[in-house]
């Protein structure tokens, strides 16, 4: 329903009227609302009865007050406004002493150790060059990897195995096994002497099928099982302490 | 003490342009002005939060928190509202963040001081003054703060439904419905004490 129907028709305005009725009393509707509510009065036996109520209501809550300010209250105000203004006061004082501090006027020796500063003080130029210079010779070694360092520790976090020496091994075998035993036993798992024995009884050991890492860690667990064998690793694991060394 | 006026809050052509004025000079730091503006508006300030908050150790403090936000904000005033929906706009905020301190303060919620009318019955001065007859004040106790500050803002100081949504900024269909549940719980009070 529009508002012209409900204009038209007051028996149908009954809740909007009934709503409007306090700003009926206090005279704040517009002209369009005072006619609505007007014409709804009309013939709403209970709206005038809310509407004389409401009046009662409104007429004992007009109360008089005291017509009195607190002073001391409003000292308090002025008390606090001055509070924060002469806190942004100080604030700013502050700000402008240091201002001045920082743009004092030097003293003697002051003017003196400037003056020697300023004679083997480069032009701004060239320092920002040396700068960059500086920073391109740092910044390289920063981001640039060391393969001789990272090569020497595997840790879980550095867990990269070159595939290079898969198929090599070292082995240390007992004082007392003859070359026979030795050859049998690398015979099991197909492998050859490369090189030694060192001065420490190691020998290199090529196995002849090329093999994963983890074939690798078969082999020696095999060859480990043999009673024989005091040592075997793979030899990636020393590769760059031997370059290192051989370095 | 000083003397003040106790009018209602709708503006006659005049207090309006008074008001813009000293808002204008307070923007200047203007002191005078500030001191004007709260005597003028100090005792329907008064009212007005003793209706919201019903605490009668808080409304002089409120009075200043508002003053004091007027003092600092009055360059951010935008003349879209009257100075006066602006301030009592700026009371009922502050008057809502007093009560709820004092409900945190009193570890209750905001219902349970509504629903018990606490501090009704103690009230002194302003809000005995305020005690019109002995069935409105128990009656009022029964409605919620805002329900409270629709009627006051009505009834005594005159306001619009359209300024009230402005002070309580809500919309003005919320400002009708507040009033209207305001007015079913009073005639039901009413009826019960007849």
């Amino acid at each position: 329903m529009t508002q012209q129907d409900k204009n038209n028709n007051p028996y149908a305005s009954h809740e909007d009227s009934s709503l409007l009725l306090p700003w009926y009393i206090n005279k704040t509707l517009n002209s369009s609302e005072i006619e609505l509510v007007e014409s709804h009065l009309k013939v709403c036996l209970t709206c005038k009865r809310e509407l004389a109520t409401l009046k009662k209501f409104s007429s004992a809550f007009k109360t008089e007050t005291s017509n009195q300010t607190n002073k001391a209250n409003f000292n308090k105000l002025i008390d606090r406004i001055h509070g924060t203004t002469h806190a942004a006061a100080n604030d700013a004082l502050n700000n402008v002493i240091k201002e001045k501090q920082r743009h004092a006027l030097p003293t003697a020796n002051q003017r003196n150790s400037r003056a020697q500063i300023k004679r083997y003080r480069l032009p701004r130029p060239a320092l920002a060059m040396a700068a960059a210079l500086m920073l391109a010779l740092i910044i390289p070694r920063f981001i640039v990897k060391d393969n001789n360092l990272t090569n020497d520790f595997h840790t879980l976090s550095n867990a990269e195995i070159p595939n290079v020496n898969n198929n090599s091994i070292r082995v240390i075998f007992l004082d007392d096994t003859n070359k026979t035993h030795i050859n049998d036993l690398l015979a099991t798992v197909h492998g050859r002497i490369t090189s030694g024995p060192s001065a420490q009884g190691e020998y290199s050991v090529a196995i002849e099928n090329k093999l994963t890492p983890e074939n690798v860690q078969g082999v020696i667990a095999e060859l480990k099982k043999n009673t024989n064998i005091l040592f075997a690793e793979p030899a990636y694991a020393l590769v760059s302490s031997d370059k290192t060394i051989g370095n | 003490m000083i003397k003040t006026e106790n009018r209602p809050l709708s503006d006659s052509g005049n207090d309006f342009n008074r008001d813009i004025e000293l808002v204008a000079r307070i923007c200047n730091s203007d002191q005078k002005a500030l001191e004007l503006l709260y005597s003028s508006y100090y005792s329907r300030l008064s009212r007005f939060i003793a209706r919201v908050i019903t605490r009668e150790d808080l409304i002089d403090e409120v009075i200043n928190d508002v003053m004091y936000v007027v003092w600092e904000k009055a360059k951010s005033y935008n003349h879209q509202c009257k100075p006066s929906t602006w301030i009592f706009g700026i009371a009922y905020n502050r008057a809502r963040q007093a009560l709820r301190d004092a409900n945190r303060n009193n570890e209750e919620s905001l219902e349970n001081l509504i629903d018990n009318g606490v501090s009704f019955e103690d009230d002194k001065s302003i809000l005995k003054q305020l005690e019109m007859s002995d069935w409105l004040l128990p009656a009022l106790g029964k409605l919620t703060p805002d329900q409270r500050a629709v009627i006051e803002l009505t009834y005594f100081q005159g306001l619009a439904y359209s300024e009230i949504a402005e002070v309580m900024a809500c919309p003005e269909n919320t400002v009708k419905t507040r009033m209207h549940h305001a007015r079913k719980k009073l005639a039901t009070l009413l009826t019960s004490t007849d």
